[in-house]
């Protein structure tokens, strides 16, 4: 949990710049993902939280290369140690990137069905020595499948190795995918919403794992999820994501405080706890409206929900620097004492 | 047929199981014991929360209250009378006017070619036997209740988002107002914001229309929120039941202590030392 490294950052491991991710579709273009930039140093775990919608998952998909052929991806830049993203042909699913392990939240379909968890291993496996030039026979490659379901805690290999994935419990299933996920010796693991089928305790042991063997093998993670409490547990760094923005961008651990974006600060107060048990109302983020207009037409992604939107809130705020490694995009809340100076004359405040 | 009436809202419905059982599967060796042998009891006058992990029996004890699922062997009482396994449709339309069932995932739960409409209709027609005209103003007066756009509900179920759908599920059910609302992970699946106007919603109906309310969740500080009392089930058993300020304070069973410990916040966070 304390790995947060407070020296000179070295070169980050994964970098995007302005990541922008568009949809055509026949009720026009959707933009889900606008100008988005963060980076993630080698070993770093990084949260990217937001609700359904944010566009959380597809920033993520689009650094797997695994959205479909409709979907729009440009970016300033967009790497991933020495390789190139962008250049990638997003066209076609690639079987087993280098460096880059994916886990998603539903393990019962993204594990295929008519397969046993041996043979999807197996497969795995295989791509990874194809890809290391190596020649591994049979026998060693059942070796290394059994291993790697030991590493995950499945201790009934031989079972789980001929079993088909409806037979396993959501929490075996999502060990499955992380083995499958891990042992090509990713540099860097994006697990999207890798515990909301689980329940609590369940959760807590995935991700328990997730962190250990990510720590083992000195993989960076990324993990996706609208769980705030669980990213603040298991992160050094969280992403901040509405209406396909990053709105803040903080240390994880002392958020509760910290926040400065009033989304931010209303996601956390809207979290479920035991002390909130004999309210009278739960708080709630007052009207979901569509949001993807918002981006669109310039203003603030979170204007129409925001107790503190102003006029000058009708044109976008950029990220700026609240604090040591800290950002957030608001006019109000998150500037300085000279916030004023910042928003642009031809809008003018109130 | 017995002769009950329980839609009349000042008498209390009461529904229980008593020594339920169910297990799946046909073979001895791939058998899975769900419940066990266990007995459970609620009134049109609670909220009982039922908490557990995946595979504690707990959706499978709602299902056996609300009729989807036989027990193996046990008895489901409904107002002191031990329903046969097999209900005359008269007598069954009864028992789903007063006991409705909600489930989780809401993708499967409606007919993709309906509109919303005619799925939150249905039961108004075929359980409450209104018309046409008034049951359309019962579905536009509880789309109301539960702040959804009328436009919306003549879409199809895949046009409108989780939360959307999740609201319409719950219409559904509340179309007949029903004086016991079983409800099985209706918001485990959707985000914190929504979770939390739906959690409101739900208890401010039940509170108006005298509804007891069976909530069934692996997320306990909602639970805890919803309801008045808890259960807490581990593999087929109730381990603890009690009221929630009880449980939540001073729970007895080591289990409770550390499913509390998995929650634990500031308030509470004594629990993750016991546990440790």
């Amino acid at each position: 949990m304390d790995s947060i490294d407070t020296s000179a950052p070295p070169e980050p491991l994964l970098e995007v710049h302005g990541l922008t991710v568009e949809f055509r579709t026949r009720r026009g273009v959707v933009r889900a993902v606008d100008d988005v930039s963060f980076s993630v140093q080698p070993g770093e775990r990084l949260a990217i939280v937001g609700e359904s919608g944010s566009g959380k998952s597809t920033a993520c998909l689009a650094i797997g290369g695994f959205l479909p052929p409709y979907a729009e991806v440009t970016a300033e830049s967009m790497r991933l140690d020495e390789v190139d993203l962008l250049a990638r042909k997003t066209s076609r699913i690639p079987l087993g990137t280098p460096h880059l392990g994916l886990v998603f939240q539903d393990a019962m379909t993204s594990l295929d069905p008519v397969w046993t968890v041996g043979s999807q291993l197996l497969a795995a496996l295989k791509g990874k020595s194809l890809r290391a030039g190596v020649k591994e026979s049979k026998g060693e490659a059942l070796a290394e499948a059994r291993d790697w379901l030991h590493r995950v805690g499945l201790t009934d290999t031989e079972r789980v190795m001929k079993a088909r994935p409806d037979a396993l419990s959501g929490g075996m299933r999502q060990r499955v995918m992380i083995a499958l996920a891990l042992c090509g010796g990713p540099e860097l693991l994006i697990a999207d919403e890798p515990t909301s089928a689980l329940d609590a305790s369940t959760s807590h042991e995935v991700m328990d794992l997730m962190v250990e063997m990510t720590e083992t093998l000195g993989a960076a993670l990324i993990i996706v999820s609208h769980d705030l409490k669980l990213c603040q547990e298991y992160t050094s760094r969280m992403v901040v994501m509405y209406g396909g923005k990053a709105v803040e961008q903080a240390p994880s651990i002392d958020l509760d405080t910290t926040a400065r974006h009033p989304y931010t600060s209303a996601l956390l107060g809207c979290v479920p706890t035991l002390a909130k048990r004999n309210v009278d109302l739960l708080p709630i983020i007052p009207v979901n409206v569509p949001r993807e207009s918002a981006s669109v037409h310039g203003q603030c992604v979170f204007r129409d929900r925001c107790e503190f939107a102003v006029a000058a809130c009708a044109v976008a705020p950029p990220l700026v620097d609240v604090a040591d490694r800290h950002e957030a995009a608001c006019w109000v809340t998150a500037g300085p004492t000279d916030a004023d100076s910042r928003i642009p004359e031809t809008v003018g405040s109130h | 047929m017995a002769a009950f009436d329980p839609t009349t809202p000042h008498e209390t419905v009461r529904l229980e199981a008593v020594g339920v059982s169910k297990s799946y599967g046909a073979r001895r060796s791939t058998r899975i014991q769900a419940v066990d042998n266990l007995s459970f009891a609620v009134d049109s006058t609670m909220s009982m929360g039922i908490v557990g992990e995946s595979g504690s029996g707990k959706s499978t004890l709602a299902r056996m209250l609300t009729r989807l699922e036989t027990p193996t062997s046990g008895s489901i009482v409904f107002n002191g009378r031990v329903l046969p396994e097999h209900l005359p449709a008269d007598e069954l339309h009864a028992f789903r006017r007063t006991v409705q069932y909600i489930a989780q995932d809401t993708s499967s739960s409606f007919d993709p070619r309906r509109t919303l409409r005619d799925a939150v209709r249905a039961p108004a027609r075929r359980l409450l036997g209104l018309g046409r005209k008034e049951a359309e103003e019962r579905v536009d007066e509880v789309l109301g209740l539960l702040h959804l756009p009328v436009a919306l509900a003549d879409r199809k179920p895949a046009a409108v988002s989780g939360g959307q759908r999740q609201r319409f599920s719950i219409a559904r059910a509340l179309v007949v107002r029903p004086r016991i609302l079983v409800c099985d992970e209706v918001v485990s699946a959707l985000d914190v914001s929504v979770q939390g106007a739906i959690l409101n919603e739900l208890r401010s109906f039940c509170a108006t229309h005298g509804t007891g309310l069976v909530f069934v969740s692996h997320g306990l500080p909602a639970t805890a929120f919803i309801s008045r009392d808890l259960t807490i089930m581990k593999s087929g058993h109730i381990v603890e039941t009690g009221s929630v300020d009880d449980i939540v304070t001073d729970a007895q069973d080591p289990y409770t202590r550390a499913l509390l410990a998995a929650h634990a916040d500031p308030a509470t966070s004594h629990y993750s030392e016991a546990a440790l």
